[in-house]
């Protein structure tokens, strides 16, 4: 198959297309379709069109952790009105598109600007006496956005050890009961109700932060707290929700992890990345179909480098690069 | 944006107050900043504290005049406490270290 393979610290220095260290989202994009992880992880392509759910998410992410850094740093607290007003000021900024000097214009009704700022303001507030702590570091830094690596007990062909990484939202504590939780923000355009939350189980991305919680920051984490919100035209909701795991399903999990990854060795040692073409109409259709339709291997590599930008994803930056 | 077109809303006032109701030359001035269009449309380095506060205040207000205004949504509520999540449960079994934590991201490798 053409296509160089772009440089990206999470993969192998041996064979530059199998991925050694591998994050939640990585890894869902294998489960889903081989052949989309190879056009968007190895090859790192995206539509050309920006994703707004990734920008908003991440700006989302982004504000809530240097609202956290501002307020909760050791030495440094700020009251929670001078955090959010530090998290304002970061914000108009950093959706300020300076390339072409106007304010970043989503065409999405929900997710823009304005309901970003909407958003991140109302969030800070309802939580600004949260029963949920951030909890401080031995060194004083907030437990906010904790990068982690371990590794799976699993190996790839070259002799590398597949790693598990990826980066925390934020470890809590619960008031009542004095207990550690891993907290994570999503966001929604639907109400949420239990239904929301029950599509985390299973996940991949819970499970991961799971074991995460368990074996790097040593934390009996059976789960997650998920904090919702919901994006409206007019408003943001929010709600929270506990997504737990059992020992059991854990235990499953990590074994159906080593399934995978065996897969992802196999498909990067033969260099092929089979099509699950059932998973072509999911969330709202794959990007990469009219890449997987064209008649011919050729055809779509000129359709990928023409029409799709590059986009490195690398989990140990744990941010696309642009 | 669609949001902005509608904020803030027209001030009602009789017909015969409207005259009276005109801002003056000053009074406009200082108002005018403070419109959420105006302020979105700004280069964010114009920014001073003030026009930082507007929007949070903005924020607000818009906050509070929905709780005023708004039913509650079925079977929800409208703006949420903070609380606890949906479900709890007791992580640290008796006697359980939180050591490992205090200890793990400062060691850990990017």
């Amino acid at each position: 198959m053409d296509g160089g393979a772009i440089l990206n610290t999470s993969f192998s220095q041996l064979l530059p297309r199998l991925q050694v260290y591998v994050d939640a989202s990585s890894m869902s994009e294998f489960k889903t379709c081989p052949r989309k992880y190879f056009y968007s992880i190895v090859l790192g392509r995206q539509p050309t069109e920006e994703s707004v759910h990734l920008t908003f998410g991440t700006l989302l992410h982004s504000a809530v952790e240097l609202y956290h850094k501002t307020r909760f740093t050791k030495d440094y607290s700020r009251s929670h009105e001078e955090a959010v007003r530090v998290v304002v000021k970061w914000l108009m900024n950093a959706t300020w598109d300076r390339k072409n000097n106007r304010p970043w214009t989503s065409n999405d009704r929900y997710k823009n600007r304005f309901t970003l700022v909407r958003t991140v303001v109302w969030y800070l507030d309802e939580h600004q006496n949260d029963i949920l702590v951030t909890a401080i570091l031995k060194d004083g830094r907030p437990a906010v956005e904790l990068p982690f690596t371990f590794g799976s007990g699993f190996y790839a062909f070259t002799g590398e050890e597949f790693k598990l990484c990826g980066k925390m939202d934020r470890i809590a504590i619960y008031r009542p009961d004095s207990n550690y939780y891993v907290t994570d923000v999503k966001t929604t355009k639907s109400t949420i109700g239990d239904y929301y939350f029950k599509k985390y189980s299973p996940d991949n991305q819970v499970s991961t932060y799971s074991l995460a919680g368990n074996v790097v920051f040593g934390i009996p984490v059976e789960g997650l707290i998920i904090d919702a919100a919901q994006i409206a035209i007019e408003f943001s909701r929010f709600d929270r929700g506990l997504v737990e795991r059992s020992q059991d399903q854990m235990v499953e999990w990590k074994e159906d992890l080593g399934y995978w990854l065996m897969n992802l060795n196999h498909c990067a040692e033969t260099d092929r990345w089979p099509m699950n073409d059932s998973a072509c109409d999911k969330y709202g259709g794959c990007p990469f179909r009219p890449v997987c339709a064209q008649k011919n291997p050729n055809a779509a590599m000129r359709v990928l480098e023409g029409s799709y930008r590059e986009r490195q994803w690398d989990p140990l930056k744990n941010r696309y690069s642009f | 944006m669609a949001d902005q077109s509608t904020y803030p809303p027209p001030a009602k006032a009789p017909l015969g107050e409207v005259t009276r109701l005109l801002p003056s030359s000053d009074a406009l001035s200082e108002a005018e900043p403070m419109s959420m269009q105006e302020l979105f449309s700004r280069h964010p380095e114009t920014y001073s504290d003030k026009h930082i506060d507007a929007i949070v205040l903005n924020m607000r207000d818009l906050r509070i005049r929905l709780e005023q205004t708004a039913t509650t949504a079925r079977g929800g509520r409208l703006l949420a406490q903070p609380r606890a999540p949906r479900k709890t449960k007791n992580y640290l079994p008796p006697g359980a270290s939180m050591k490992g934590l205090l200890d793990g991201p400062d060691d850990e490798d990017e």
